[in-house]
């Protein structure tokens, strides 16, 4: 097996494990739970980025990452706080 | 193979498979932590430096990020449960 | 291959099996740390160059303080609950 096809195939795993853990995982119905399983799958673009040479794609995704996950946060805190049980 | 190829995927593989499995989020952020070890191993395997150094520098950052959301999370449900319904409703 | 290399590839690959079997919390922070320290070593060794240097310094500065983010939230996260 060759290098690439081994960085290739590492981040096909990590996509379906990814998927399938966000959709039907343990404890999923919590919100904070089911954000923290989606972080899989960006390891695993991020993976296939770098297996395709696409430098700048890779750092500029890697870096617009950890925005995201203040955003989601974010909004995941304020709808617990508003919510009307 | 080299050695650092192979346990950065050990590391990727285990981290992506521990992150569903465990149910407590300080021990998500663990395995996570695990998963980014495991990928920065394998930038630096491809000789792409530059983003190595960019990604390790985001990778505290974004743990810093869900661990204060996590507590402010955790508090927030105690507030809600402590003060939840007792608050009496005088529109009514 | 070196011997070198071969020594600290086992001490890594014994700590990355042994945080998944772990149940206690503290002690899996533990051994996460010493598996940084680990692949600082093996990022040194790997890239024959000063930039090498560079990136394992970077690395080994920023994987210390994640620890420490996480060292400090579990004690915090203790007195909430």
């Amino acid at each position: 097996m060759e290098f690439i096809e081994y960085i290739l195939y590492i981040g096909y795993l990590l996509l379906i494990i990814g998927i399938f853990g966000t959709v039907i995982g343990p404890k999923v119905d919590n919100p904070f739970i089911r954000m923290m399983n989606v972080e899989v799958l960006t390891v695993g673009v991020s993976l296939i980025f770098l297996a395709y040479d696409e430098a700048l794609a890779l750092m500029t995704f890697i870096s617009v990452n950890a925005v995201l996950s203040l955003i989601l946060v974010r909004a995941i805190i304020l709808n617990t706080e508003y919510d009307e049980e | 193979m080299e050695v650092l190829p192979l346990i950065s995927g050990i590391c990727c593989i285990l981290g992506g498979i521990g992150v569903i499995l465990h149910t407590n989020p300080i021990n998500k952020i663990i395995m996570f932590a695990l998963l980014e070890v495991g990928m920065i191993g394998l930038i630096v395997s491809s000789y792409y430096l530059d983003i190595a150094i960019i990604s390790s520098l985001c990778e505290p950052i974004c743990t810093i990020i869900l661990l204060l959301g996590y507590l402010k999370y955790i508090t927030t449900i105690k507030k809600k449960k402590k003060y939840g319904r007792d608050l009496p409703v005088l529109s009514k | 291959m070196d011997i070198v290399e071969i020594i600290i590839g086992v001490i890594a690959l014994l700590m990355a099996i042994r945080i998944f079997l772990t149940r206690s919390r503290a002690r899996k922070l533990l051994y996460l740390c010493c598996l940084s320290f680990c692949i600082s070593a093996l990022i040194a060794l790997y890239v024959d160059s000063p930039m090498g240097g560079i990136v394992a310094i970077t690395y080994f500065v920023c994987s210390t303080l994640s620890s420490n983010a996480i060292a400090y939230t579990i004690e915090q996260a203790k007195d909430i609950e």
